[in-house]
């Protein structure tokens, strides 16, 4: 097995454990009513160790599984997926153009991409109460920046990362 | 080919085809949903997952059963003498109440009234609460092949929960009645009040209560159930009330419920097929 297929095989298993978890468990580990975003969270940190076309595709699995679990009431499904392959994609490039392997931008990643991804997905599919969207999407931003953290350890060590984008 | 001569349309392709893939998921997803169906992808990826999610739900309820009741302790013997007593109260209740119905019964066969559709209850175990944390809803472990529609009603032993909008052969979705998108008719339980609203979620833990006119008779403390107009059964426990206010313009009562169900806490439900 290669390297970069044992790093997606890795990557594609956490989503799946991501969202398992996120339907079971997610709404029992709220802090100050803040729920965590897990599949959103392994695709921002596993698309940290990815090369910028396998991050759309980390993204884009991330976003069908949650929508296809999640199914919104009122549409967003396309949103979703696209929302979170666009910030995938974004991160994927900035990995392997600005940044290399930084644990020090797992945090930061894991808010702003939160963020963006809730802001992506509001302008594709606008909600009817914005104050509530913004409330999740900053409780969400904070717990997923947390967890991005010991997760981004945890897929680096289990997953290895993109050598081939990386300085000598 | 390398990627430094390749240009940006053809070294970003796949990014740009997994962007078309899903605008074309969310189209075809929609169109599917509008029927209250998912469609195939979603229906697919959904019986995937939801056996892990099942399995991992049973096997938490079951940890919680057989263990849940150790960190509890001493509060347990105190909860058990007023949960006796609390049975006692109600057994004399459900006694008198059988004998009312007996009696209900005998009077409509005497005038001929002819008994409205009995919904039927279907026992659902939930594997998913509020899995996207921007919607209100949950997902069960009952789907068509046992007789689930769109528009069922999902219920507690203690009060409303929601109705399904989504179903497919092994899942059902249910907006919950916090959920913005959840609304029902609703009454007063009290035989001198009149006063008839809509209830709807505002994301939080009350629902609000409102299209109530300046006159209703509706006060703090009240308890809320359905009307009965719509798909919802007369008389389903929907929660107290809170307080009451008239709205910005002063032509309208808005009441402000506590629901009788723990959303954050549902394990089991009842759809009523």
């Amino acid at each position: 097995m290669t390297p970069y297929t044992r790093r997606l095989l890795v990557i594609l298993v956490a989503l799946v454990v991501a969202i398992v978890l996120q339907m079971s468990t997610a709404t029992s580990a709220l802090i100050f009513g803040a729920q965590v975003d897990l599949p959103l969270c392994v695709a921002i940190v596993g698309s940290m160790l990815c090369d910028v076309n396998t991050a759309s595709a980390v993204g884009f699995t991330s976003g069908l599984l949650l929508a296809a679990v999640a199914a919104p009431p009122n549409g967003g499904f396309g949103s979703i997926i696209v929302s979170r392959t666009i910030i995938c994609f974004v991160i994927g490039w900035l990995e392997s153009r600005i940044v290399r392997d930084s644990a020090v931008l797992a945090p930061l990643f894991g808010v702003t991409g939160t963020m963006l991804c809730a802001v992506l997905f509001f302008a594709f599919d606008p909600q009817k109460d914005t104050s509530h969207w913004a409330r999740v999407m900053t409780g969400t931003a904070i717990y997923d920046g947390l967890v991005s953290v010991p997760l981004f350890y945890l897929l680096r060590k289990l997953a290895g990362r993109d050598y081939s984008t990386a300085l000598a | 080919m390398t990627a430094g001569r390749t240009g940006p349309v053809l070294r970003y392709m796949p990014f740009v085809l997994l962007l078309i893939a899903g605008t074309l998921l969310g189209i075809v997803h929609d169109r599917a949903a509008r029927q209250g169906k998912l469609d195939p992808v979603s229906s697919l990826v959904r019986t995937v997952i939801s056996l892990p999610a099942n399995a991992t739900s049973s096997t938490t309820r079951w940890f919680s059963r057989e263990f849940g009741w150790i960190p509890h302790g001493y509060r347990l013997e105190a909860e058990n003498r007023s949960l006796s007593a609390r049975v006692t109260a109600l057994e004399m209740a459900n006694t008198s109440l059988k004998q009312q119905a007996l009696t209900g019964q005998r009077l409509a066969a005497d005038l001929g009234i002819v008994s409205t559709h009995t919904p039927k209850p279907e026992v659902a175990q939930v594997i998913a609460l509020r899995p996207d944390p921007n919607f209100e809803t949950i997902i069960i472990n009952r789907g068509s092949n046992s007789g689930i529609k769109v528009h069922d009603v999902v219920i507690t032993p203690i009060g409303l929960v929601g109705q399904v909008y989504v179903v497919n052969s092994s899942t059902a979705g249910v907006v919950l009645l916090t959920d913005q998108n959840g609304m029902v008719s609703a009454r007063v339980e009290r035989a001198n009040s009149r006063a008839v609203g809509i209830c709807r979620g505002n994301y939080t833990d009350t629902i609000v209560m409102n299209d109530l006119s300046a006159e209703a008779d509706i006060h703090p403390g009240d308890r809320i159930v359905t009307a009965g107009y719509g798909v919802f059964p007369p008389g389903i426990p929907i929660g107290t009330v809170l307080s009451v206010a008239l709205d910005q313009g002063q032509m309208n009562k808005v009441a402000v419920i506590k629901p009788f169900v723990d959303f954050g806490a549902l394990d089991e439900v009842i759809v009523l097929r």
